[in-house]
């Protein structure tokens, strides 16, 4: 190969990146260093900026009981989101895998993808109607005489959380297919032949097999869970203790820039450290089970 | 008020508010945001002016704005938006040509711009009809002899209720723990505006004041009380109507023109001004501090002020109006209270004590009516 040829190698990936790297860059970078930049500036009594810059924000954030609790609950409820997509998720996606017939596996990916293609707020709407004092689980208890007075079904965590994993189901069950997918069919196979039973295949060859999938849904639910405000606003009420419904405040109501910047920062920090660690494992795993 | 526009709607303003604030973050200095362009030195045939949006903006349209054009050939430029977003914008400006003329604030807002030095002060020579305004209600807007606002529309916080669902109707703000509407209490959080308004409504009912950190006290006290008895805290308009339409929530906070629409749309709704006083959340316009069209913004402050246009956009928005010409049509006249003496019983907001301490009473509100429900 000539060295010309070489040379127009090197440089032809990173012309086909540039458009994308910009808007990276544009929409991305930039916003994140300005951010970045808002959250050092210190406000005066009525909230205006004032021209100097420290860290008083952090400090107020890391000082504060009220915001690190919400801290701790935010990831938390992230974890568990991530926990029963994964769970719930298995079954879907082996039912993905497994259907013979092409037709149904497209109704099956559209019902999958259905939820994803409307809007977080007519979803989250649909859970108040379900679950209101005078929605549609409350008139049916009672009508079947199960309860006398209606439950208080919405405005607290559970329900925050039953709404946020039917959100983010899809972002499991997606990656566990793919994952499912690539195994040989021979594998399962083989290891029966081999003498173990049903079980011992499933939590010995198919299990293990697929971890790199569940984690890899797991981390993209914990990363969504965690940086969303709309569903626990309108679902779970102002009193949840979430970071996000913080930042929500001191963004739009309180107008605290620079606190609603510093607060922001510091999740998106505490997230992609867990998703580095998360991804760390997942990679240690992959060598492990397949040996490269 | 309507300054609390709902949270989705408002994503793309919130980019241009941090992008706003970040560019009065770099360049203190620098000359101005790149999209204003130079303006024409003295008379101008344009003026640039922010309303609230929704039906904030069709009433105000409604009221005479799109007339005022046609009839002065002039260009109205009307932009819809929030607070939040022209706070940051003036600030960015800091009084050198800003993107707005006028403006319609809250009156935190028009503290926090005035103390800031980023309002025009408003003289009666240029607005003759300033002097029409009821004077209890600009007394609030005028500092060292300078006023910063021509109050427009006066929303009142009171007490909703379902007339199907209440048997005694509620009078006072201590009636919200009436063990009649246990269950069925929606109170907002003080982050939202109607949930601090109800904080000073509830502290002057107790006898308080909020710069007294005894009696902030004792309000929360009280409030703790209100646990297992409130059954949602909205916060925004569309949750307190969903509420209220769901007949989750039987007593709730809430504006007395926002209630009187919903009355309007058929909902069995009442609204009562509570006895210890309604607190004010009301809609004013500002003048920018270096508007490039002073001239033409003095000339349409004045005409937003006449009875005219007050009445008109009373009619479409159901408020009480701050003008006292102001003849209101008959299906108010019986529900809206209006007049210097109820206007005198309003309770103000003292933002300048509310503002620096509205994150730490959010965190002891939630800490006193249960964290973590």
């Amino acid at each position: 190969m000539s060295r010309a040829a070489i040379a127009g190698r090197s440089w032809f990936p990173w012309l086909m990146l540039t458009p994308g790297m910009l808007f990276l860059i544009a929409f991305l970078v930039a916003p994140g260093l300005l951010l970045a930049a808002l959250s050092l500036r210190d406000v005066d009594g009525m909230l205006m900026l004032l021209p100097t810059y420290s860290f008083s924000q952090y400090i107020k954030v890391f000082t504060s009981a009220g915001y690190l609790g919400a801290l701790g609950t935010t990831l938390w409820v992230a974890a568990l989101t991530a926990l029963l997509c994964v769970l719930l998720a298995w079954p879907a996606a082996w039912l993905l895998v497994n259907t013979r017939s092409r037709a149904w596996r497209t109704v099956l990916y559209v019902i999958l993808i259905s939820p994803l293609l409307t809007s977080v707020v007519i979803r989250t709407f649909a859970w108040i109607v379900l679950l209101a004092q005078n929605g549609l689980v409350n008139d049916v208890l009672r009508k079947l005489g199960v309860i006398d007075s209606p439950l208080a079904l919405l405005w607290n965590m559970k329900a925050v959380i039953v709404a946020y994993v039917q959100v983010m189901l899809p972002f499991a069950v997606l990656p566990l297919a793919t994952s499912l997918g690539e195994i040989p069919p021979a594998l399962p196979r083989a290891s029966q032949s081999l003498g173990a039973g049903a079980r011992h295949t499933f939590f010995h060859v198919l299990l293990p097999l697929t971890v790199p999938g569940m984690m890899s849904g797991a981390i993209i639910v914990f990363a969504l869970a965690a940086g969303s405000y709309v569903t626990p606003l309108l679902i779970g009420g102002r009193l949840q203790p979430l970071l996000p419904i913080n930042i929500y405040q001191q963004a739009l109501q309180i107008a605290d820039l620079p606190l609603a910047a510093a607060l922001s920062l510091t999740l998106l920090a505490v997230t992609a450290l867990i998703a580095a660690v998360m991804s760390r494992l997942q990679k240690q795993w992959e060598r492990r089970v397949y040996g490269h | 008020m309507e300054n609390t526009v709902k949270s989705i709607r408002f994503i793309p303003t919130l980019a241009i508010t941090l992008a706003a604030a970040i560019l009065a973050a770099c360049g203190d200095k620098k000359p101005e945001a790149p999209q204003a362009s130079a303006p024409a030195p003295a008379a101008t045939d344009k003026v640039v002016i922010g309303v609230y949006g929704g039906d904030w903006e069709k009433n105000i349209r409604a009221a005479g704005l799109e007339q005022y054009a046609r009839d002065n050939k002039i260009n109205v430029e009307i932009v819809p938006g929030a607070d939040a977003e022209w706070l940051a914008k003036l600030r960015a400006s800091n009084g050198n040509n800003p993107q707005y003329d006028i403006v319609v604030f809250q009156p935190d807002s028009v503290q926090r711009a005035a103390a800031a030095g980023l309002l025009q002060p408003l003289e009666a020579g240029n607005i003759p009809n300033l002097a029409k305004l009821y004077p209890s209600v600009q007394e609030k807007f005028t500092k060292d002899g300078k006023t910063y606002a021509a109050a427009f529309s006066l929303g009142q916080l009171g007490l909703a209720y379902r007339t199907d669902l209440v048997k005694t109707p509620p009078k006072s703000w201590l009636d919200l723990w009436n063990p009649e509407y246990k269950g069925h209490v929606a109170i907002s959080s003080p982050t939202y505006a109607a949930g601090l308004q109800f904080f000073a409504g509830l502290t002057h009912a107790l006898g308080g004041e909020l710069k007294n950190d005894a009696d902030v006290d004792k309000t929360f006290a009280k409030l703790a009380e209100l646990k297992g008895s409130a059954v949602a805290f909205p916060d925004s308009p569309g949750a307190i109507q969903t509420l209220l339409e769901r007949g989750d929530a039987w007593v709730v906070p809430y504006w007395d023109g926002r209630v009187f629409a919903l009355q309007k749309s058929g909902l069995k709704v009442g609204f009562a001004y509570p006895s210890d006083g309604p607190v004010v959340g009301a809609a004013n316009w500002v003048i920018a501090k270096g508007a490039p069209n002073l001239a033409n913004a003095y000339k349409l402050v004045d005409f937003l002020s006449s009875d005219k246009v007050q009445k008109s956009f009373s009619d479409g928005s159901l408020y009480g109006m701050t003008n006292q010409d102001v003849q209101y049509n008959e299906e108010l006249k019986g529900k809206v209270q209006v007049g210097e003496e109820a206007y005198k019983k309003l309770i103000w907001i003292d933002y300048e004590t509310a503002t620096p301490k509205v994150a730490d009473w959010s965190t002891r509100w939630a800490q006193a009516l249960g964290n973590g429900k």
